[in-house]
């Protein structure tokens, strides 16, 4: 015998009632924490010099902003040691919904950062050329140098000019 | 895909207006979805920062991909749901049902549906910090409310269990589930379930 209980309609008492509940509630989200929503990605060991360029950049733009690395890493939702493996291109990268959160957190060109994590499309001999340089022409140190300063300003002033596909 | 009617009330009028409850979204659907979704969260990611809101204090899915919930699909016993209005998905939900029970011990080891991922369009939500108001209300409560009938339909009678994020487990308090406690396999989220009275109360709209 199929003993399904009846199923009360949905009334439009109900509805504004739960409408007003669910305005009074921060949230009505079911899921996992940050690290299991796919912010972030292990990949192993590569060649890939875009990802080592990326972790460099993003390491100059937040000592340049004067950003402790603890302090980015709360403001971007993980861990610091996760951050540092960023930072350092070793193994970890960030998902495209963080990296835009990166780009406005540290101001920077988010088509360009997106393409040289390649996010878009394939990415072309002028972005690899120019990590490879960018990544490999200065040393992390406390502060930015003015050799640092300078090498930060170029690589972004590079990025943004990355075209528009539309 | 098939779809019935619901509805939602529009957040500016607040009059009601009718939408679609569609079940057997696809993966090709979810990657739309976050297309759309994905522009609004920048924008609200962008007033947070400008406002200077404490990371803390961001809507705790503001990170969340769809795209990145396709594998679920390809697992037994899995369903995904969305409401439908104004030619936009307005809420989307992932159910599990087969190997999981329930943990009330009045019910323990029965089966149940299980809401594993549930979440509003952002532009749907309440953000007091950046003067974001809900353009469509209700969403959230429609999909439960699809949870419960759903198992109803398996012959559960409603039981229906989900881990909350933290930020909407008043909301699930208050909708009458019993918050059966933290779960450390789930980092340590709250996990709730509705047994057969606490479900037939939820529908009758006799909350907590």
């Amino acid at each position: 015998m199929n003993d399904i209980p009846e199923m009360p309609s949905m009334t439009p008492e109900w509805l504004r009632r739960m409408a007003d509940l669910e305005d009074q509630c921060a949230s009505v989200s079911v899921g996992g924490l940050a690290r299991d929503m796919g912010m972030l990605r292990a990949v192993p060991p590569s060649d890939d010099l875009g990802l080592a360029a990326l972790g460099k950049l993003i390491e100059l733009a937040r000592r340049r902003l004067g950003l402790r690395l603890e302090e980015l890493a709360q403001q971007m939702g993980i861990d610091a040691y996760e951050l540092v493996r960023i930072e350092r291109g070793r193994g970890l990268v960030l998902e495209p919904p963080q990296l835009t959160q990166v780009c406005l957190l540290l101001g920077l060109p988010r088509r360009g950062v997106m393409e040289l994590a390649g996010q878009i499309g394939q990415k072309g001999d002028r972005v690899a050329d120019a990590a490879v340089r960018f990544a490999f022409g200065a040393e992390s140190r406390e502060g930015l140098s003015a050799e640092e300063g300078r090498a930060l300003q170029e690589f972004l002033d590079f990025l943004a000019e990355a075209p528009d596909p539309e | 895909m098939s779809a019935r009617p619901t509805q939602l009330i529009d957040g500016a009028t607040g009059e009601i207006v009718d939408a679609l409850l569609h079940d057997g979204l696809t993966a090709q659907d979810l990657l739309l979805v976050e297309r759309a979704w994905s522009d609004h969260r920048v924008r609200i990611m962008s007033g947070l920062l400008r406002a200077g809101v404490a990371r803390r204090a961001w809507p705790q899915s503001l990170h969340w991909d769809w795209g990145r919930k396709l594998p679920e699909l390809r697992l037994l016993a899995t369903a995904v749901s969305g409401v439908e209005c104004l030619d936009q998905w307005q809420a989307l939900m992932v159910t599990k049902t087969g190997p999981l029970v329930a943990r009330l011990d009045k019910d323990r080891g029965r089966p149940i549906v299980y809401v594993d991922f549930l979440e509003v369009a952002p532009w749907n939500w309440q953000i007091q910090q950046i003067q974001q108001c809900a353009k469509l209300r209700a969403c959230g409560s429609v999909m439960l409310r699809a949870a419960v009938e759903q198992g109803l339909r398996e012959g559960f009678h409603g039981r229906v269990g989900l881990h909350s994020l933290p930020q909407a487990e008043v909301f699930y308090e208050r909708c009458g589930m019993t918050r059966v406690g933290a779960d450390a396999s789930k980092d340590d989220l709250a996990y709730f379930e509705f047994d057969r009275e606490s479900a037939q109360r939820f529908l009758e709209r006799r909350l907590q």
